[in-house]
């Protein structure tokens, strides 16, 4: 089978640790690179993070990139009441054993791509600076970028504000640069990712599995189902292994094409992605945007992904 | 009983027709008041439609101001593309042998709330603009009032833009001075509430039916033909009466249901002017945000709303002025 070939851009954060691991253990996509940007928390501990999860399961091959450390405009708010202290508060992990590349996350992507035969998909998790910056950079290899296909935003509800995601809501107007890049775009958004939760019996059936993936997946969750229960939410929803699980199988998704822009200048709708379903705005449709999810099969995409890895 | 002293600060407009309807026809609500405001239509027209409806259902010793012509800050915006040229999609009522008494909206507000010693309840079916004017004016006003039923808003998706609703669009600073001036009771009828009455249009004729085929029922067709062909000239094969249901919900405690939020209104985004900023809506989680200030219906009683439809118009049928 022909592999997608993938680069995640995230901010590790218990979901996208989640999310690394759906992309190591799927043989529909092999992932490229990783590049890391300031979000969940700053980016020297969201790139540590990532090079301690891919180190843990021993996958010491990916490049891994530092890339934004602060936003176009906006300053940083890191969400250590979810993730936190370290950004990926609960397993206890060793230290990294490999470093990153001596690329920037932009100029590790932009080679990535160059140097590919194949068109590539871009999976971003966190604030979209890095892509953003790609996009403004390298106009010549838009051409070759398969799909961007982004956790973020949300069509009616927000997690950061009451209608922003958290994602777009840090750096919106990186947003509304990759939204109106003319690349291809999925918006996996809270619509859609707050079904795509684990329960806590389910949490067991990954500890179950015994090895090194499935004992971090479910003490990621040890961690991060707290505070979604405190907060009164069905599970631990997995948000940003969403960017990649539609890569894998668009079909999980109930997805609407839609008119997305970003709110740049909201007082109280500022990093909102407006969305129009309907075409009240006369805006040529840029996105796929997710609705729904079937949650039990995304669970067992996920299950069988991490029993295979180490 | 005593009756329920009530404003109607109204834009007509097809749904406000049938707002008024439903009011007139109520044995529970004591209408002191009509107080036209530009919205639907440009000031003028509104103005005349509501002089030729209070004629039309005989609400004699129904008082009717002279309302905003304008919104405060921002451009006047019609929505003739709905309701047509006149506001009534070209149905012709019976011209009023009344007009409007010069007194403006904000002062006959302040006059019936002070006369209805704290019982006082106004349904705005329009842009807020009378209703901010009459905050501004008179601080003392909001604690005078009952409940302030809004039409307008939404918790979710809009109509004018992805998730603004045309009213509040029209005027949203407007809205945004009357959710925070301190009403207790402020209930806001949004798109996501009116939208659970989107009938098929052959359903809404047999709801309006019991309006009889002599002037009234004739009227009534009239009137829902032309929003029929409007409906379908905006893609749709159904339609509600956004308006209506409001002034079913003063007398019917049981109509609709809320919940209280911190409700605020963009005035400021390009994508988001006019939206209501719904803090506790759903999907929402966990977010600081100020004291609830509105209730936001959540859902309604269809088969309730139908029936109070058709009763008022049939006791309103044999009552008509031509």
């Amino acid at each position: 089978m022909n592999k997608r070939p993938i680069i995640i851009d995230c901010d590790t954060g218990h979901d996208d640790a989640i999310a690394l691991l759906l992309a190591l253990g799927s043989p529909e996509v092999e992932l490229k690179a990783v590049t890391t940007t300031a979000g969940n928390n700053v980016v020297d501990k969201t790139f540590h993070n990532t090079l301690k999860v891919l180190s843990h399961i021993g996958v010491t091959d990916i490049p891994v990139a530092k890339g934004a450390e602060s936003f176009f405009f906006q300053p940083h708010k890191i969400a250590d009441h979810v993730h936190g202290d370290s950004g990926l508060d609960g397993p206890e992990l060793a230290e990294p054993s490999f470093g990153g590349v001596k690329l920037s996350a932009v100029e590790l992507i932009e080679k990535t791509v160059r140097e590919s035969a194949e068109k590539i998909t871009l999976c971003p998790m966190g604030p979209l600076t890095n892509i953003a910056t790609f996009v403004l950079s390298c106009p010549d290899l838009l051409p070759k970028i398969e799909r961007i296909s982004f956790m973020g935003g949300s069509a009616v509800g927000g997690n950061a504000s009451p209608v922003a995601e958290f994602n777009t809501w840090q750096d919106p107007e990186a947003a509304q640069i990759v939204l109106k890049s003319g690349v291809p775009i999925t918006m996996c958004s809270l619509d859609a990712t707050f079904d795509a939760y684990i329960t806590a019996e389910e949490k067991e059936r990954f500890r179950q599995i015994g090895n090194k993936a499935g004992i971090l997946t479910a003490e990621l969750l040890d961690f991060f189902g707290k505070f979604h229960a405190k907060v009164g939410n069905k599970g631990a929803p997995m948000h940003d292994a969403c960017a990649v699980a539609a890569v894998i199988n668009p079909a999980l998704f109930e997805m609407k094409r839609a008119n997305v822009s970003m709110d740049l200048n909201g007082t109280f709708t500022r990093g909102c992605t407006t969305t129009d379903i309907t075409g009240v705005t006369g805006r040529k449709q840029n996105c796929d945007v997710t609705f729904g999810v079937d949650r039990e099969a995304f669970v067992e995409l996920l299950y069988s992904a991490v029993k295979n890895l180490q | 009983m005593h009756k329920i002293p009530v404003i109607i600060d109204t834009d007509p407009g097809i749904d406000d027709f049938f707002a008024l309807a439903v009011a007139a026809a109520s044995d529970k609500l004591d209408i002191r008041a009509i107080t036209p405001v530009a919205g639907n239509q440009t000031y003028e027209k509104v103005c005349r439609n509501v002089e030729n409806i209070r004629q039309l259902f005989r609400m004699d010793g129904v008082r009717i101001a002279t309302g905003a012509k304008c919104p405060l800050v921002s451009a006047q915006r019609t929505a003739g593309n709905v309701h047509g040229e006149d506001g009534l999609g070209g149905v012709i009522l019976p011209k009023a042998q009344q007009k409007a008494e010069s007194t403006y909206a904000w002062d006959v507000i302040y006059e019936e709330a002070k006369r209805a010693q704290g019982r006082l309840q106004i349904a705005a079916l329009g842009p807020l603009t009378n209703i901010a004017i009459a905050v501004l004016k008179y601080p003392d006003l909001p604690s005078m009032i009952d409940k302030l039923f809004v039409m307008g808003g939404t918790n979710g998706f809009g109509n004018v833009s992805p998730y603004a609703e045309f009213n509040i669009w029209a005027d949203p600073h407007a809205a945004d001075i009357v959710f925070c001036c301190g009403i207790k009771t402020v209930n806001m009828v949004g798109l996501n509430l009116t939208r659970q009455a989107i009938l098929d249009i052959p359903e809404y004729r047999r709801v309006f039916s019991a309006a009889g085929d002599g002037p009234l029922g004739k009227i009534v067709t009239q009137l829902i033909d032309y929003l029929g062909t409007r409906a379908h000239g905006l893609g749709n094969t159904a339609m509600t009466l956004h308006d209506a249901i409001v002034t079913a919900a003063m007398s019917d405690d049981k109509l609709i249901t809320y919940f209280p939020s911190y409700v605020r209104v963009e005035c400021q985004s390009e994508n988001a002017f006019g939206q209501t900023v719904v803090f506790a809506g759903n999907g929402n989680r966990v977010l600081e945000q100020g004291e609830p200030n509105v209730n936001v219906a959540d859902t309604l009683d269809l088969e309730r709303f139908k029936s109070t439809l058709s009763a008022s118009l049939e006791k309103l049928k044999g009552r008509v002025a031509l």
